[in-house]
């Protein structure tokens, strides 16, 4: 096989491989179109309505603007727990003290529902964008920290003692050993809480009150507009996808292109 | 010969001990361990397994602390890990996954105060002395085990520092490729000469490589002798005037086992245990 040859087996294999995915997608896709036909329109409505609804969005202006607030919220608030995350979960797994006494707070912090903390963010910060970015920053941290330290306390210290006798220097053991050490675990935290982060941004943007997704969501849900309802929900869904498909997995596939690659067959 | 380079400082260890705290007390490993490397030599340190041979180079470089006695390198005496004084060749080859093989020779040059070409030139000549070249964009998770090991032994090289440590650095390779290795490690040795350090548990390799032998006892260890190895240089592994020698270390290595009322099953078990 010639190069070109090869490029085009390997997306072929590419697309085989993602094609379950496509078929879940286009199951769904079925299912729905089979309950629009048994179901009265407010409890399935077709997707033509759906996508009639999000277009209309569009031409308003609501689209993006309720999009952009939701968004940089999240980003702010995630990136804030990633950094945050990922200094307490190092501090934890260095210093034994630390880890005793940070461990049990994060537990506390995991087991209040997140609707609480909206309410918690409600009277401490009223109807802000603070309040939202809080509660979304206070259910991705602690994921984050708990996976940082893990990783912290699976760092090679035979890497770390071979570094030591070439005389690296402290600083440079922490850029090139301990960083790329524990950048898996990050990555695994982001993994399990971005989704997680989204819904939540939801949940406290209608509980607070600010405008946004979520807002407009509870808003269309008390006018009884199913339709618009759902046609939010697949915007949620589309900017969940693409947070993870098109920013996380690339910089992590970028960040750890070192890794063997997994390719079976 | 003539060509070669003579570099490398004495090591002294003189009257180390060493013990560390176990579940049942004080486990005293190391008893009072007193020998001297000449500088340019190559020492082979062998011992039964779990006799300490691993704790006492740890010492020596620094990375653990003794409890009693004085490392002396040159006329200096070594407390601490002295950066640039050591290179180590560990048991693993302890690369860094994420760099490549280029990149991990980098990575412990970058702190000696060398311009970046001069790195590249003598990462170059390293890897091409060790046979290495075309790997050099490789990462360390697409070579085999002795590939790793051989990079592991080009870093210590590149690193040009007068002595070398080795902890068993053949040991959990298959014995065609650690033969390989041997030779290589004698041939790159032998043009130029360092201080070298090498722990093992096998007789045939401590013949094979070192001017000096330094056999040890059981827990805890002491020096029971130390054995020259009068074989002219160059060598070949397993080669007939070796069988002497290496019939001669075996019966020390027994009588040592016997006098410390030693079985090798008592061995066996150890092993089983850690």
């Amino acid at each position: 096989m010639n190069e070109n040859q090869l490029k085009s087996h390997k997306e072929f294999v590419y697309l085989i491989k993602q094609s379950p995915a496509i078929l879940a997608l286009i199951f769904v896709a079925v299912i729905w179109y089979i309950l629009t036909l048994i179901f009265p329109p407010y409890m399935f409505p077709p997707f033509t309505d759906i996508f009639k609804t999000i277009f209309s969005f569009y031409k308003n202006g609501d689209l993006w603007v309720n999009v952009y607030n939701t968004t940089w919220r999240v980003f702010v608030a995630f990136g804030t727990a990633v950094a945050m995350g990922t200094i307490v979960g190092m501090i934890m797994g260095f210093f034994s003290l630390m880890e005793a006494g940070i461990k049990p707070l994060l537990f506390v912090i995991q087991t209040i529902a997140s609707i609480v903390w909206c309410f918690f963010a409600v009277i401490w910060f009223s109807s802000t964008n603070f309040a939202v970015i809080f509660v979304v920053f206070i259910v991705g941290f602690p994921i984050i920290t708990i996976n940082v330290w893990e990783g912290t306390k699976n760092i090679d210290l035979g890497l770390e003692d071979m570094a030591k006798i070439f005389g690296v220097p402290q600083k440079a053991r922490i850029r090139g050993i301990i960083i790329p050490s524990v950048l898996p675990y990050i990555f695994a935290g982001i993994r399990s809480s971005l989704s997680y982060c989204w819904k939540v941004a939801i949940l406290a943007e209608l509980m607070v009150g600010m405008k946004g997704i979520g807002y407009w969501m509870n808003y269309s849900w008390g006018q009884a507009e199913f339709t618009e309802v759902y046609a939010w929900v697949l915007v949620m869904v589309v900017l969940m996808l693409m947070s993870e498909y098109l920013l996380i997995r690339p910089l992590e596939a970028w960040l750890m292109r070192w890794r063997p690659k997994r390719e079976r067959g | 010969m003539n060509k070669e380079v003579k570099a490398g400082k004495t090591i002294e260890v003189i009257g180390i001990e060493k013990s560390f705290k176990s579940r049942d007390g004080i486990l005293k490993v190391l008893d009072g361990i007193t020998f001297k490397v000449d500088a340019a030599s190559l020492v082979c340190i062998l011992g039964p397994s779990g006799s300490g041979k691993s704790v006492t180079l740890h010492i020596i470089s620094g990375l653990l602390q003794k409890d009693k006695g004085k490392i002396m390198i040159g006329n200096e005496e070594v407390r601490k890990v002295k950066p640039g004084l050591f290179s180590f060749v560990f048991q693993n080859p302890r690369l860094l996954p994420w760099l490549t093989v280029e990149g991990n020779i980098k990575y412990i040059l970058r702190y000696t105060g060398k311009t970046n070409k001069e790195m590249n030139e003598i990462i170059d000549k390293v890897l091409d002395t060790m046979h290495l070249l075309p790997f050099k964009k490789y990462y360390p998770h697409q070579l085999s085990g002795g590939m790793q090991q051989r990079v592991a032994l080009a870093r210590a090289w590149a690193f040009n520092s007068d002595i070398i440590l080795m902890d068993e650095p053949f040991s959990s390779l298959d014995e065609i490729t650690a033969i390989a290795l041997r030779e290589e490690l004698l041939r790159i040795w032998e043009r130029k000469r360092k201080t070298i350090i090498f722990v093992t548990h096998n007789i045939a390799e401590a013949c094979y490589l070192a001017d000096k032998i330094v056999l040890l006892t059981p827990k805890p260890t002491k020096v029971f002798k130390e054995v020259l190895v009068p074989l002219e240089r160059p060598r070949v592994f397993g080669e007939d005037r070796s069988y002497e020698v290496v019939k001669k270390v075996f019966k020390l290595f027994e009588e040592c086992l016997s006098s410390y009322k030693v079985t090798r099953e008592d061995l066996m078990q150890e092993e089983e245990i850690r």
